[in-house]
């Protein structure tokens, strides 16, 4: 369960996600929700494959560089382009979370650890913005969103320029 | 939030940045003056520790707050994006030239920009700001791959940039008032001098 939280990479895309559906809500979030499970269970179901197609942490911290500028930048709007930036994400963090081939039970547990983790975060995040009273939902929240969308974003991408240096 | 809520909580950002700023222990702040010893605070003082990156940081939020929405949010945004962007070019070792001239111009520009109330189109000033910020971006990003821990320090001087931009905006939500209006208007004055010093040490 701590995976998500060791890798930086997983732990960017995560943040990326939430922050990308928190504006216009609730509207966003519950269709986020729900393509954000679907398709982190594809990333649980074709995470081997992928992972031999395409080098997964590399293209998790470009997922997260597109989801933090894309959520930057639209703030409320275009809520379509964010879903559509949110399916590579939960794709790739579902393969990132897979855990090694070992003793069948092990990989069980390990599997829904990896795979409650990140749903629970985005409820627990959902649940909290829910219950934030009306006035504390301002425009300079909204503000702060796209700000900490736009950081985010920059961090990714140095992280993704390290990670192609190095040859990774 | 009302006004005078907003501006509460903006100017304790500001004393928030003002007070870190000040606990932070001087550091040579560009690539060649000394070792990085990498990691969050590395990341953190590289913005803080250098006065030309934080007069024209501080600048962006004033100019920010000066043009008031969308230039508000879309400066500071637009900055760390493209500032990234650079950040990318410095750590694959792409060359960006004059990056010390082009900082120093940065703080003269947009400290000028507040000083004389200029009013651009939106675009026109994201562009402005965005071509800055290769320069800043250029500098953080080629002392990256020397951190000793490249995600900490990218996560250090991210925030503490933001920091400054929050620190302009906050000082330049006195333009609801009119004595206000002159003191951020100095305030972009003294940020274009600074500059000014900078760019007569770097040509």
């Amino acid at each position: 369960m701590a995976h998500v939280l060791q890798e930086p990479a997983l732990l960017l895309a995560l943040i990326a996600a939430i922050l990308g559906l928190l504006p216009d809500w609730p509207r966003r979030f519950r269709t986020g929700a729900v393509v954000f499970s679907a398709t982190l269970a594809l990333g649980f179901l074709s995470g081997r494959d992928l992972a031999t197609l395409l080098p997964i942490p590399l293209a998790l911290l470009l997922a997260a560089t597109v989801m933090g500028t894309a959520a930057a930048l639209a703030g409320d709007r275009a809520t379509p382009a964010i879903l559509v930036c949110i399916a590579p994400l939960g794709v790739l963090i579902g393969a990132a979370s897979l855990p090694y081939p070992g003793d069948p039970i092990d990989v069980l547990v390990t599997t829904a650890g990896g795979a409650s983790v990140p749903l629970v975060a985005l409820l627990v995040t959902g649940g909290a913005y829910d219950a934030l009273p009306t006035r504390f939902r301002t425009p300079s929240l909204a503000l702060a969103l796209r700000i900490a969308s736009a950081w985010l974003s920059a961090i990714a991408a140095m992280l993704a320029a390290l990670v192609i240096r190095s040859g990774g | 939030m009302d006004h005078s809520k907003r501006t509460k909580a903006l100017l304790f950002a500001a004393g928030t940045v003002l007070l870190i700023s000040a606990l932070a222990a001087p550091v040579a702040a560009h690539t060649g003056h000394g070792t990085l010893a990498g990691g969050f605070l590395s990341g953190f003082s590289h913005p803080v520790g250098g006065l030309d990156h934080i007069v024209a940081m501080v600048a962006v939020g004033l100019w920010g707050a000066f043009l008031g929405a969308p230039s508000l949010w879309l400066l500071p945004v637009v900055f760390p994006l493209v500032m990234a962007f650079a950040a990318v070019l410095g750590v694959l070792g792409i060359s960006v030239p004059a990056v010390e001239t082009g900082i120093a111009l940065s703080a003269v520009v947009l400290g000028l920009a507040v000083a004389l109330r200029l009013r651009p189109p939106i675009w026109l000033s994201a562009l402005l700001v965005g071509v800055f910020a290769i320069f800043h971006g250029h500098a953080h990003g080629a002392e990256l791959p020397a951190a000793t821990n490249p995600a900490a320090y990218a996560l250090g001087f991210v925030i503490a940039t933001g920091l400054l931009h929050l620190a302009g905006m906050a000082f330049g939500s006195l333009t609801r008032w009119p004595a206000g209006v002159w003191a951020v208007r100095a305030g972009g004055g003294i940020v274009s001098l600074v500059g000014l010093a900078f760019l007569a040490g770097a040509t």
